[in-house]
């Protein structure tokens, strides 16, 4: 196959690998920096990369695109904080672990799954490029609102304690994104002539907001914590706890194949579903939200196996599925390079090249996550007042460095005050999150759907993937009201006898 | 399937939830609809999502008021009690220094502003007052100023006098 | 969840000296000996497209040529967010010596006047012109329509069947559906995206007949013969695509005109106003920007600053005129 010996010497004459390792450690600081997503830390890396060899400059680019999706998980385990979209659902039980002391432990699962979901991803590109690349043109506008629509399903499982108040917060999130511009008419939705909101609010913002910034407000209050039992050191999970978490791996790697290969879906869709599915396949889902090993497994293999798939849109198509797979092309197209289905046939070298400049980044990351994650710990746990306090200026920093703006600012602070009140009166807030993110995709190929259609709703069913996708959708929701509703009640009934019921 | 002790907070958010509903709708039809516009509409949409909210707001007070006739559960942990006013009293205090640091970065730059806040947050949750939290905190606003401005190259607030 | 190139932030594109790798990244800005020197000797090219947009290219090819010609040094600054309008309060704010410009496009003008940004295009003015962006009609390979008549004819036999995509709604590529509609009194249905990636798949897979956009997006699926080019909103032919007949030649009077210029704050410097007039149709004649022009499929429309000056006059009363016309808004 010449497209190893491509490989292999794209790997060892040329500045391959530092480009790699260079690419890879600036996108984990960039994604580990709250409010710097994937896509910012790839849009500050271009412009490096001017001059340099195409091959050489996009592999940069793809390695910081791997580190970012990665690095994004550290401040999600470690301060409450998504780094990146794809990282919050990271933070449910990543950062309970954190608290439990068990922060290396937790670090050590994300980095393994994140290493071994993206180097399933990258193999997924480079053998299935072609297949996977038919599967995304496959996607109608109707087909992806049933995809939008099975996202936000996730919903109904996500809300603990309470369904209805989980469709409350799911509501606000998608009112939350109808903020902006009206995806048929171009009219402005409730902006207030505001240019600041002209493009709509920025859901890393909301997160930001809803995770960080509540997490600090109410930690204000509360007592400094004991930390005398807690890892200082990372701890890689044994070959024999990698097997039992298997069925989370393969999940995460599963859905975040089939998520990346549609463009538009991206890592967030796909860390939550696995979240979802891992805690539904569970031997222990009771663990889940409460520190469970298999709920950082699922997402983090999920989002890193992204990384790899959303690559098949992008270069065999030149239809990027995500914001930062959009500056990769557009980092393609200033190399001079045209993405399409003739670059495999044109370029050879180049795609082999990045392919296994991929791999390198994929294989670097299990060292340089081990270096970084061990300072990073020490990092927090520092005292409680002085860590909260450089917590807050980050992240206040961070959110500033999104879109270059106070408001954005202020709007963050205000989802944190949204975000303490949910807490408060027990709102959970993972299905504001998914509001936010799914809420424009939702609309916007619904309304596509019926205009192709001719205003017919039949279009949802006729479509076979949008009909496939709709059953999965149901059959969802019909389980998580029944595990909700049904099934207790039908236990309470059992337990009658007895215990007489106390609720 | 709330808990008990959230019962009545449940009543008065759904309440709440129902009042945002009831707004959200209002605003939604004061959306002018273009000749581009389809057979949805701009407020087909926030109409939708108004519907869903107010529906599931009210679906919340009427288990609320069911659980609460019914069970009469003890009322959870009131304002009244000094430790809750304490908790959100500090919570209120960092959000006073975060809005703080918003009105002042464009005034007196980053790097103050964020010292002031470093500072002052350090301050409000224990730590001992000392002349080294100045200092500690002003390095922490340039490490942070040096990672994003020179590091990333990412502009911040310069504000007027710096 | 947006595919649009719009992207997320706005970067000095200066290379921090601390992180340069040596011997890779080469300045190639350093101005010339013996050329005239403009009012400054370094000028800011400020764009709302962030890193690898399509401002922001232009600017970077623009940049590689612009400081020989000019006798300055140049750099590229992305200022993007909330639409152009954060990049035009930086013009509008800033220096008029010289020192400050603004690389444009229609969407700023339509962020002024579709919402109320703190600085709008009563602070702004064209400085010049440089190029018109052609926009194409296409079609999926398999599509039996060899032409944009046949397209149109079709159209007309079938009122209300065609789907035509779009990009955003409020793009000129939008306002070109609408305007062939009228000129060519059909109905066809637009269906608007969120990006050209987005509407490249549905043109692809069937979801659309057709779909209008730029060259630039699809030249890979062109060379691949998976999408064909039947009509190009141009007033002549565009030497990239000498085989695509123009909408006029096919009995629609249209032409796009999604142009690319400059701009400056009110009272610019007049010397300054006169040396980009001079340096524009030099830069344009240099064989690597040339070679670059034709790859990108871009038009030259140079205009000087008169002529700019009343040419985004006009275009901005139009697209007032449109969109109050289609009700997006009241204003204006």
């Amino acid at each position: 196959m010449t497209g190893l010996s491509v490989a292999w010497t794209t790997l060892t004459g040329t500045w391959a690998l530092p480009a790699a390792l260079m690419g890879l450690v600036w996108g984990i600081i960039g994604g580990a920096l709250p409010g710097i997503s994937a896509s910012i830390t790839i849009a500050l890396l271009l412009p490096f990369t001017f001059g340099l060899d195409p091959t050489i400059a996009i592999i940069m680019l793809a390695s910081a695109y791997v580190g970012a999706e990665y690095g994004g998980s550290i401040p999600a385990i470690l301060i409450r904080t998504p780094g990146t979209n794809s990282a919050a659902a990271t933070a449910i039980d990543g950062y309970e672990m954190h608290k439990q002391g068990r922060s290396g432990e937790a670090l050590g699962l994300s980095l393994v799954a994140g290493t071994i979901g993206g180097l399933i991803g990258i193999f997924m590109l480079i053998l299935l490029a072609e297949p996977l690349a038919d599967i995304a043109l496959a996607f109608t506008p109707p087909a992806y609102f049933s995809l939008g629509l099975l996202g936000l399903s996730v919903i109904a499982t996500l809300s603990e304690g309470s369904m209805i108040k989980g469709f409350i917060t799911g509501t606000l999130g998608l009112m939350i994104a109808s903020v902006g511009p009206d995806p048929v008419s171009g009219v402005t939705r409730f902006t207030y002539d505001s240019p600041e909101l002209l493009g709509g609010i920025r859901p890393i913002v909301v997160m930001i907001g809803i995770f960080a910034v509540a997490e600090l407000l109410s930690q204000a209050g509360q007592p400094p914590w004991d930390r005398s039992s807690a890892q200082t050191r990372i701890k890689l999970p044994s070959l024999r706890t990698l097997w039992s978490l298997k069925r989370s791996l393969l999940l995460g790697s599963g859905i975040g194949v089939f998520e990346g290969v549609t463009p538009g879906a991206g890592g967030t869709v796909a860390a939550f579903l696995s979240y979802n599915e891992a805690k539904r396949w569970s031997a222990n889902p009771e663990l889940f939200g409460k520190g469970s090993p298999e709920a950082i497994v699922a997402p983090e293999a999920a989002n890193n196996t992204v990384a790899g798939t959303a690559l098949v849109p992008t270069m065999s198509f030149g239809i990027p599925g995500s914001n930062s797979t959009a500056i990769l092309l557009g980092g393609m197209l200033l190399h001079g390079l045209q993405p399409g289905p003739m670059l495999f046939e044109k370029h050879p070298d180049f795609v082999y090249g990045v392919f296994s400049g991929l791999v390198m980044a994929n294989l670097l990351q299990f060292p340089v996550g081990i270096i970084i994650l061990t300072p990073c710990i020490w990092l927090v746990n520092r005292p409680k007042p002085w860590l909260m306090s450089y917590i807050l200026a980050l992240v206040l920093t961070g959110v500033y460095a999104v879109d270059h703006s106070l408001f954005d600012v202020a709007l963050c602070i205000f989802f944190g005050v949204l975000g303490y009140l949910m807490r408060l009166f027990g709102y959970p807030f993972l299905p504001m999150v998914l509001g936010v993110i799914l809420g424009r995709l939702v609309e916007s190929q619904y309304r596509r759907a019926l205009a192709i259609s001719g205003g017919e709703h039949a279009i949802f069913v006729t479509d076979p993937i949008s009909l496939g996708l709709l059953i999965a959708c149901a059959l969802l929701v019909s389980y998580s009201l029944y595990t909700t509703y049904l099934r207790p009640a039908r236990d309470a009934a059992e337990a009658r006898p007895e215990s007489p019921s106390t609720n | 399937m709330t808990e008990r002790t959230h019962t009545r907070r449940d009543l008065v958010s759904g309440i709440v939830m129902l009042g945002v509903a009831g707004l959200y709708w209002i605003e939604a039809g004061k959306l002018e609809i273009s000749f581009l516009d389809d057979e949805v509409t701009v407020r087909g949409f926030p109409n939708l999502l108004a519907y869903a909210l107010g529906l599931f707001a009210i679906a919340l007070i009427v288990q609320s008021v069911i659980v609460l006739v019914r069970h009469r559960p003890p009322a959870g942990e009131s304002l009244a009690d000094p430790e809750t006013r304490r908790r959100h009293g500090m919570a209120i205090g960092l959000l006073a220094f975060a809005v703080g640091y918003v009105l002042l970065a464009p005034i007196i730059g980053y790097v103050l502003a964020a010292t002031l806040l470093i500072a002052a947050a350090v301050w409000w949750q224990g730590a001992r007052l000392h002349w080294t939290i100045i200092p500690a905190a002003l390095a922490g606003a340039i490490v942070l100023w040096a990672v994003f401005v020179r590091l990333l190259g990412i502009q911040l607030p310069p504000g007027l006098w710096f | 969840m947006t595919i649009s190139r719009r992207r997320a932030l706005s970067t000095l594109a200066l290379v921090p000296a601390g992180l340069a790798m040596p011997g890779i990244v080469r300045a190639q800005n350093a101005p010339a000996a013996g050329v005239p020197r403009y009012p400054v000797p370094h000028v800011t090219l400020i764009t709302h497209s962030s890193p690898g947009g399509g401002g922001d290219v232009m600017g970077r090819e623009m940049i590689k040529h612009l400081p020989q010609i000019m006798g300055v040094t140049m750099a590229v600054e992305n200022v993007s967010g909330a639409a152009g309008a954060r990049a035009m309060t930086r013009i509008a704010t800033g220096p008029t010596d010289g020192s400050v410009v603004y690389i444009t496009t229609p969407t700023h003008v339509n962020t002024a006047i579709m919402s109320r940004p703190p600085h709008g295009l009563e602070h702004l003015q064209a400085l010049v012109n440089i190029f018109f962006d052609p926009q194409y009609l296409m079609v999926r390979n398999e599509s039996p329509h060899k032409t944009a008549a046949e397209m149109i004819a079709a159209a007309r036999a079938n009122p209300g069947r065609q789907r035509w995509g779009a990009t955003l709604p409020s793009a000129l590529e939008r306002q070109l559906v609408e305007q062939v509609k009228r000129a060519a009194s059909i109905n066809v249905t637009a269906v608007t995206h969120d990006g050209g990636g987005d509407m490249l798949i549905n043109v692809l897979n069937g979801s659309l007949e057709c779909g209008i956009g730029e060259l630039q997006e699809v030249l890979g699926q062109i060379e691949a013969r998976r999408l064909r080019l039947i009509g190009v909103f141009a007033p002549q032919r565009v030497p990239a695509t000498p085989d695509v007949p123009t909408m006029r030649e096919q009995g629609v009077n249209i032409v796009a005109e999604k142009f690319r210029g400059l701009a400056t704050a009110r009272n610019f410097s007049p010397a300054a106003i006169a040396a980009w007039e001079a340096a524009i149709p030099k830069l344009v004649e240099v064989p690597a920007f040339k070679d670059w022009i034709t790859k990108s499929a871009l038009v030259n429309a140079f205009m000087k600053h008169e002529e700019a000056k009343a040419f985004e006059a006009r275009f901005v009363a139009s697209q007032r005129e449109f969109f109050r016309e289609m009700g997006i808004t009241t204003r204006g």
